[in-house]
């Protein structure tokens, strides 16, 4: 029960806040962060446990968000199988893109996954009959009629906690622990009788398949799409989301993602100087907490426990 | 044939180009393990440094690229001192924390521009005018500048690497720390060199490329793409493979604008360079086997 006491407070926490806030604002801004929250840990689930770098995360996100358009626009699919079948296509194009990096180092892995990202931005930007070029793809189905967000911050909360749940789980398995093997040392972990290429491609499977979901999530909230989503910018956002809150903690990505969704959107009223110091406060919470703020976390955990 | 051969000059000179941007950045990973993702901003530098020197000074071609490569030289070396510095020694595994150090001053960097300069596009026309016929062939002078400029400098990495004290040193570190250490070498001071060198490298495209890129403050994103591209095709830290992956990845854009399709350059070389690891995993650096800096296993 204790492992899960982290859980319990955020879940409380973010429905809380749901049901308090009417602000349309503020909860597009809780919606976003379910969002990037969700994208950040899974992320994390290749980076931080298993050291895969997926330099291309956010094409995963966008095969999600334009398959599901694309089905429910054209064939009429309706709409949460469409994003299911969003998320497995982008599940199944991750195990793909993973299986020739088997053979190569960690970093390749980052670049060949940063190409496969840039490539499917050109095809999207390209294959205008299908996807409307870089006009980008408008007047998608929502998931909800109306005006009000909060069916939709319900909906990505609900899937953010099942995601941390989901995670938490996966790690406590004897899979999880294969997954950290692999990291820590990939020889002896082959020796240990475990497969490292099997649980690489099943992590990014997973991970992917997450990253799929929400994209479809995101195409039927935000309702238009364009190429721009496959970039490497959002890969970024969500690497730098990931890495402030710390590698290889469930709860870190989560913070991060909070602290750069309210940070970027607090530090508003500095118009022109708004990105300068946004930047720089970056440099200064790695230059201070080379860990992340998972490492503040801890620093106040061992204080306590004194 | 005459079109064939045309393509495969210019394919050279983009190459020539394209290698220096990643020897650059190959550098910095061979040595100390990460990855700059401020190396766009530092050629974004280089456009400006370019542009106000030659256009607004006058400076003479030559002494705007020396002008740029020192204070280039300076800017890395400070980088590394103020940023990297504090941050490799809090932990141990840096790599993140420098990611994410270098992520926020490219942010930084970026919105220093746009509030010093605004968003306009600052450019010349071009530098020299006139163009050079061999036989069927044509290249312009300020090409073929280019090209001269670009390969000096690589053979002046390779010497500078190879044979003299300097360049042993960072093999030495970048091979094994704990052992340069022992041998009286300060890793810290080579560190800080290597980024310096690593700003100098990209400072050369940047003041030569001034009639294509100009001087704005996202100028950056493409070099560095190609600089990731270079350096995975070479094999990452290895300078001579960067070289080779430089001209491998030139020409196959040239060909593939020529003879398949423009809008398709970027996405058809980056898939011969994906095809290419699928058959050569640790990049075409392989066929040359000294691998000056690759860690050894203690």
């Amino acid at each position: 029960m204790r492992d899960y006491s982290n859980f319990i407070i955020i879940s409380i926490i973010f429905l809380l806040s749901l049901f308090i806030i009417n602000n349309p604002y503020f909860i597009h801004l809780i919606i976003l962060s379910g969002i990037f929250g969700i994208l950040a840990i899974y992320w994390n689930l290749l980076d931080g446990y298993l050291g895969l770098i997926n330099f291309g995360y956010a094409a995963f996100f966008g095969v999600g968000a334009y398959t599901s358009a694309i089905l429910s626009m054209k064939l009429n699919i309706t709409l949460p199988l469409s994003i299911f079948i969003g998320g497995i296509l982008a599940g199944i194009i991750g195990i793909l893109v993973i299986i020739p990096c088997l053979r190569m180092v960690t970093f390749s892995t980052a670049i060949v996954t940063l190409a496969f990202g840039e490539i499917m931005r050109i095809i999207a930007s390209s294959w205008t009959s299908l996807t409307k070029g870089e006009m980008g793809l408008w007047g998608i189905p929502p998931l909800f009629e109306g005006a009000n967000k909060k069916p939709y911050g319900l909906v990505i909360i609900l899937l953010l906690l099942l995601g941390i749940l989901g995670i938490q789980i996966i790690l406590k398995t004897p899979f999880g622990l294969a997954i950290k093997a692999v990291r820590d040392d990939e020889i002896s972990s082959g020796v240990l009788g475990i497969y490292p290429s099997r649980i690489k491609i099943i992590a990014s499977g997973i991970s992917c398949f997450m990253a799929g979901i929400v994209g479809g999530f995101y195409a039927h909230y935000i309702l238009t799409i364009t190429p721009a989503i496959f970039g490497i910018a959002y890969t970024i956002q969500i690497m730098a989301m990931s890495l402030l809150g710390g590698k290889g903690t469930i709860y870190g990505p989560l913070m991060g993602t909070l602290v750069l969704i309210f940070l970027g959107e607090g530090t508003r009223f500095l118009e022109d100087y708004r990105t300068l110091i946004y930047g720089a406060i970056i440099i200064l919470i790695v230059m201070l907490f080379p860990q992340g703020l998972a490492g503040i976390y801890q620093k106040f955990q061992n204080i306590f426990k004194r | 044939m005459e079109v064939f051969l045309q393509q495969v000059l210019n394919g050279i000179t983009i190459g020539a180009v394209y290698s220096v941007i990643g020897v650059g950045f190959t550098l910095i990973f061979g040595i100390m393990r990460i990855l700059n993702f401020a190396y766009g901003e530092f050629f974004m530098i280089a456009t400006y440094i370019a542009f106000f020197a030659y256009k607004d000074f006058g400076i003479p071609l030559i002494f705007v690229l020396i002008i740029a490569m020192i204070l280039l030289f300076c800017f890395g070396a400070i980088t590394e001192k103020l940023i990297i510095l504090p941050i490799r020694k809090k932990a141990k595994d840096w790599s993140a924390g420098v990611i994410m150090a270098t992520l926020g001053l490219q942010v930084v960097l970026q919105s220093l521009a746009l509030i010093l300069g605004g968003g306009t596009f600052r450019g010349i026309a071009s530098y020299l005018m006139g163009s050079l016929m061999i036989g069927p062939l044509i290249i312009s002078y300020e090409r073929l500048l280019i090209l001269t400029i670009s390969i000096f400098m690589l053979i002046a990495t390779l010497l500078l690497i190879n044979h003299t004290k300097l360049g042993l040193m960072m093999q030495a570190v970048a091979q094994n720390k704990e052992a340069a250490i022992v041998s009286g070498i300060n890793p810290n001071k080579i560190y800080t060199i290597s980024f310096g060198l690593s700003g100098l490298l990209v400072a050369v495209p940047g003041v030569l490329l001034m009639p294509i890129l100009y001087a704005y403050p996202t100028v950056g994103q493409l070099p560095i793409m190609k600089a990731f591209a270079v350096t995975l095709l070479g094999g990452m830290g290895n300078i001579e493979g960067a070289i080779i992956g430089g001209f491998v990845l030139g020409i196959a854009e040239i060909f593939a604008s020529a003879y398949i399709s423009t809008l398709m350059k970027d996405g058809i070389a980056f898939a011969i360079m994906i095809l290419v690891l699928i058959f050569y995993p640790s990049g075409l650096g392989q066929f040359i086997k000294r691998y000056k800096f690759s860690r050894s296993k203690i």
